[in-house]
C-alpha cells in the first residue's frame, strides 16, 4: 500500500509542481526576455482561470470580455448538440452504407477505387468548402460532423462486412436459415460488431468536425468562444472555454468506449482498421 | 485421390442413402495447368453406416465433401440422396460440420445450438428438449450461457457438432471435424461422437435425461 | 455475355463520367442554382478547376501553390522528425523505468484523451501566428502517435525472445541493443505513414488561423474571398500532397521492415 501512496502522491506533487511554475514564474521580473512563453498575458495564470469559473458559475450579467455570466453553458450545449446528432447520423449512415455495400460485391468493386481516394482525402480539410457552402449553424456543423463521422465508420463497417466468413454463412444456411435469418443472426451481428467497434473514434471525429467547423466558421459553440478568445488575446477566456471542451470531449469519448464495451461483450478485444479522420 | 474405407455395416443389405456418381472435379488457376482434384470418384454410404474418408491434405477430401453437401457442383458426375438427385442443393435432411469455427461468437453457446431450430421453426418445447439434450451429451450444461470465446477450441467443436446433431440430419458430412486440435481433446471428440452415434441403435445405460436422441448416418473426412 | 472485370472497369468509368458531369452541368441549371447550394459559386465546376489547376502549376500562375504547399510541407515534416524522436525515446524509456512509467505514463494517458487538433488555438496562442505554432501542432501530434507505438514495441515482447537472449549470454544492455531497441524502432517506424498524415492536417489546421502561408492560409483565404475554385484547387493539392507523403512513407516503411513477421508482436 505504501508503494501505491507514494505513486500517487508523486503525481499529485508533480501536478502541483506545473501548477505553481505556471502561477509564479511569469511573476519573476524579466522572465519574458529570456523565455517569452512565460508571460502571463498569453498563458494566463491557475488563478486567474479559477477565479473565471467561479465567476460564471455564481454570478448573473455580464462580467469580462468574451465569456458572459451564463453563456458558457449555452455554448457548451451548442457543440454538445452538435456533436451528438452528427454522431447518430454519421454512424447510422455509415453502418447502412458499410452494411449494403459490403454485401453488393459488384458495386463494391465498381466504387473501391473511388472509395480509398475518398480516404485518402483529410476530410477536415473539407471545413472551409461546407462552411462556405452552408454557412454557420448547426446544420453546417452536422454536415461536418457527419462527413467526418461517416467515412470512418463507413470504411471500418466495409471491411467487417467484406471479412465475413463464407463457412459461417453456409453452416448456417445449411442449418435451415432463409435469407432474412441469415440477415438477422449472421450478417448484421457480424457487420455491427465491427460498426460498435469503431465508436470511440467515431465520437472523437464528431467532435473534431465540429469544433474544428466552428474554429473556421461558427457563431456559436465552445470552438467558436476559443476563436474569438484568440483574436481578442483573451487568454483567460480561451483557457476557460479549451478546458471546458476538453472535460466534454473526455466525457463523451468516455462514453463511446463504455457504449462499445457494452455492446461488444461477446468479443475477446479486437480493433477494426481502417479510416482515418 | 480420396480412398474409400472398408465398411462395417449394421444392416449389409440396407438401402444407399447418400451415392456419388463418377465425380468429378477440376480446379484452374488461370494459366496453370487444371488440377483434377476428384476423377470419377464414386461412392456410397448405406443407412447406419459410418464412413471415414481418409487421406494426406490437398486430396479432395473436402472437395467431395463440398460437393455431396451441394456447396459446390461437379464437372461432371452427380449426388443422389435416398435415390433423388440432389447435385448442387443441400437436402434438408443434411447436416454438415465444417472445417472452420462456425460457432457464432455474439450468440451463448445455448442459442448457438439452438439456432438451426429457430431457423426450422421448432417448437419452443421441442427446442428446449433437444437442447438440453445436446448440453448434456457434449458436457457444456454449466457452460450454457458463456459465450464462444470464453471457451477453448475443443469446446467450441463439440458446440459446433451439437448444432449439426441438434436437428437431427439423416446424414451427417463432417469435414476434418477435430483436425485443429491436439490429440488428446480429438481422442475425447472421437470418443463422444462414437457415442452419441452408437447410442441411437442401441439403448445404454447412461441415458440422457430426455427421451430424444439424433440419428445420423455420418460421413466424416479426416488426414 | 460481358466478362465481370470489364463490367467492372465499365461500372467505374461510368461512376466517373456520371460524376463529372452531373458536376459541370446541374450547378449550371437555373433552378438548382437558386434553390440549392449546387451554385458554380459554391462548388465551382471541373472545367474552371482544371483551368485552375493547369494556371498554379504549370502556368501563370505557377509557383503561388508550390510556395505555400512547401511551407506547410516543410513545417510539417520538421515537427515530425522532432515529435517521432521524443516520442521514440520516450516510449522506450517509460517502458524500461516503472518509475518514469508511474509518474508520467497517466499525464500522457491525460493528454492523449483530448484530440491534439482541439488544442490548436492554445498553441497558436502561446506561440504566435507563424512557423513556430505549426512545427508545435506537429510536434504535438505525431508525439503521441510515435510514443504509443514505441512504448507498445519495447514492452509487449514475449518473455521468452528476451529469456532466450539472457540465456545465449546476452547482458542487460546487449538485450537492451539487439531485441528491445529494434522492436521499439519498427513499432515506431510502423506509425510513420499515419503521423505524418495526421501531422499535415493539423499544420493546415493550425494555418486556418490566419498564418500567412502554407496551403491553410490559402484555403481560408479563397474561403473568405468566396472563391470556390481556387479552394477546390487547394484542397486538391492538399490532398495529393498528403497521399503522396503517405505513400512514400508507406514505402520506405515497406522497405525498411520487410523483415518485420507481425506474429512475434503480441
Amino acid at each position: 500500500m505504501g508503494r501505491r501512496t507514494a505513486l500517487v502522491a508523486s503525481r499529485l506533487v508533480l501536478v502541483a509542481v506545473i501548477l505553481a511554475i505556471w502561477q509564479w514564474v511569469p511573476q519573476i521580473p524579466g522572465i519574458t526576455r529570456w523565455a517569452p512563453i512565460f508571460d502571463s498575458f498569453f498563458i494566463s495564470s491557475p488563478a486567474r482561470i479559477a477565479a473565471k469559473f467561479w465567476e460564471l458559475a455564481t454570478t448573473t450579467g455580464d462580467q469580462g470580455a468574451v465569456l458572459k455570466s451564463g453563456n458558457l453553458f449555452v455554448q457548451l450545449w451548442a457543440t454538445l448538440w452538435a456533436t451528438l446528432l452528427g454522431f447518430v447520423v454519421g454512424v447510422t449512415s455509415g453502418f447502412l452504407a458499410g452494411l449494403v455495400l459490403s454485401q453488393t460485391r459488384t458495386l463494391a468493386d465498381i466504387l473501391n477505387p473511388y472509395l480509398v481516394a475518398v480516404n485518402a482525402l483529410p476530410r477536415v480539410a473539407l471545413v472551409p468548402l461546407i462552411i462556405m457552402i452552408f454557412g454557420t449553424g448547426l446544420g453546417a456543423k452536422v454536415v461536418l460532423a457527419w462527413l467526418i463521422v461517416f467515412f470512418i465508420v463507413f470504411f471500418n463497417t466495409y471491411a467487417g462486412g467484406r471479412a465475413l466468413e463464407p463457412s459461417l454463412v453456409d453452416s448456417c444456411r445449411i442449418l435451415g436459415a432463409s435469407r432474412r435469418q441469415l440477415l438477422r443472426t449472421v450478417v448484421i451481428p457480424h457487420v455491427a460488431g465491427w460498426t460498435f467497434a469503431i465508436l470511440p473514434l467515431a465520437m472523437s471525429a464528431s467532435i473534431i468536425g465540429v469544433v474544428v467547423g466552428e474554429f473556421v466558421g461558427g457563431a456559436q459553440g465552445l470552438g467558436y468562444i476559443i476563436t474569438v478568445a484568440l483574436g481578442q488575446l483573451e487568454a483567460t477566456d480561451l483557457f476557460v472555454a479549451l478546458l471546458t471542451l476538453c472535460v466534454v470531449a473526455v466525457v463523451l469519448i468516455g462514453l463511446a468506449t463504455r457504449l462499445e464495451k457494452r455492446l461488444l461483450h461477446w468479443r475477446p478485444e479486437h480493433v477494426g482498421e481502417g479510416g482515418q479522420a | 485421390m480420396a480412398r474409400v474405407m472398408p465398411r462395417e455395416s449394421a444392416v449389409p443389405t440396407a438401402r444407399a442413402v447418400v451415392e456419388a456418381r463418377d465425380v468429378t472435379r477440376r480446379f484452374t488457376h488461370g494459366a496453370a495447368e487444371p488440377f483434377t482434384a476428384l476423377d470419377r470418384v464414386s461412392l456410397e454410404v448405406r443407412e447406419g453406416e459410418f464412413l471415414a474418408i481418409v487421406g494426406p491434405s490437398g486430396c479432395g477430401k473436402s472437395t467431395l465433401l463440398h460437393i455431396m453437401a451441394g456447396l459446390k457442383r461437379p464437372d461432371s458426375g452427380a449426388i443422389f440422396v435416398n435415390g433423388a438427385e440432389t447435385t448442387g442443393t443441400t437436402p434438408r435432411e443434411m447436416g454438415y460440420l465444417f472445417q472452420e469455427d462456425t460457432v457464432l461468437p455474439w450468440y451463448s453457446v445455448e442459442r448457438n445450438i439452438a439456432l438451426g431450430l429457430r431457423y426450422r421453426g421448432a417448437s419452443v418445447p421441442d427446442v428446449r428438449a433437444r437442447v438440453e439434450w445436446a448440453l448434456e451429451v457434449s458436457g457444456l450444461t454449466e457452460f450454457r450461457r458463456s459465450y464462444p470465446h470464453q471457451l477453448s477450441g475443443g469446446m467450441r467443436r463439440r458446440v459446433a457438432l451439437m448444432m449439426t446433431l441438434v436437428v437431427d440430419p439423416k446424414i451427417l458430412l463432417m469435414d476434418e471435424p477435430f483436425g485443429a486440435l491436439d490429440t488428446h481433446t480429438k481422442t475425447r471428440l472421437h470418443a463422444s461422437l462414437l457415442e452419441i452415434w452408437g447410442r441411437r441403435a442401441r439403448p445404454s445405460s447412461s441415458l440422457p435425461t430426455t427421451s430424444w436422441r439424433p440419428s445420423p448416418s455420418p460421413i466424416a473426412s479426416s488426414s | 455475355m460481358l466478362r465481370r472485370s470489364t463490367l467492372v472497369h465499365a461500372g467505374r468509368l461510368l461512376v466517373l463520367v456520371a460524376f463529372l458531369a452531373a458536376w459541370e452541368t446541374l450547378p449550371r441549371i437555373p433552378v438548382l442554382r437558386a434553390r440549392t447550394f449546387l451554385d458554380p459559386n459554391f462548388v465551382s465546376l471541373p472545367s474552371l478547376v482544371a483551368v485552375r489547376l493547369w494556371q498554379t502549376t504549370f502556368g501563370s500562375k505557377a509557383g503561388y501553390l508550390w510556395v505555400h504547399a512547401g511551407a506547410s510541407l516543410g513545417a510539417a515534416l520538421v515537427g515530425f522528425v522532432c515529435g517521432a524522436a521524443a516520442g521514440f525515446v520516450m516510449g522506450l524509456a517509460l517502458a524500461q523505468s516503472t518509475v518514469a512509467r508511474g509518474l508520467l505514463k497517466p499525464f500522457i494517458d491525460a493528454f492523449s484523451a483530448v484530440p491534439p487538433i482541439l488544442l490548436v488555438p492554445l498553441i497558436t496562442l502561446v506561440f504566435g501566428l507563424g512557423t513556430t505554432s505549426k512545427i508545435a501542432t506537429s510536434v504535438y501530434i505525431v508525439f503521441f502517435v510515435v510514443f504509443y507505438n514505441s512504448y507498445k514495441g519495447a514492452s509487449a515482447l514475449p518473455e521468452s525472445m528476451t529469456a532466450s537472449c539472457r540465456l545465449l549470454g546476452g547482458s542487460r544492455w546487449d538485450i537492451m541493443k539487439t531485441v528491445i531497441v529494434p522492436s521499439s524502432a519498427a513499432w515506431a517506424f510502423a506509425a510513420f505513414p499515419t503521423a505524418i498524415g495526421y501531422a499535415l492536417i493539423g499544420v493546415v489546421v493550425a494555418e486556418f488561423f490566419g498564418s500567412p502561408t502554407g496551403l491553410g492560409s490559402i484555403i481560408i483565404t479563397s474561403m473568405n474571398t468566396g472563391s470556390a475554385t481556387d479552394l477546390m484547387v487547394s484542397i486538391l493539392a492538399l490532398a495529393v500532397m498528403g497521399s503522396g507523403l503517405v505513400g512514400l512513407a508507406r514505402l520506405a516503411e515497406q522497405r525498411l521492415l520487410h523483415w518485420r513477421p507481425e506474429y512475434w508482436v503480441a
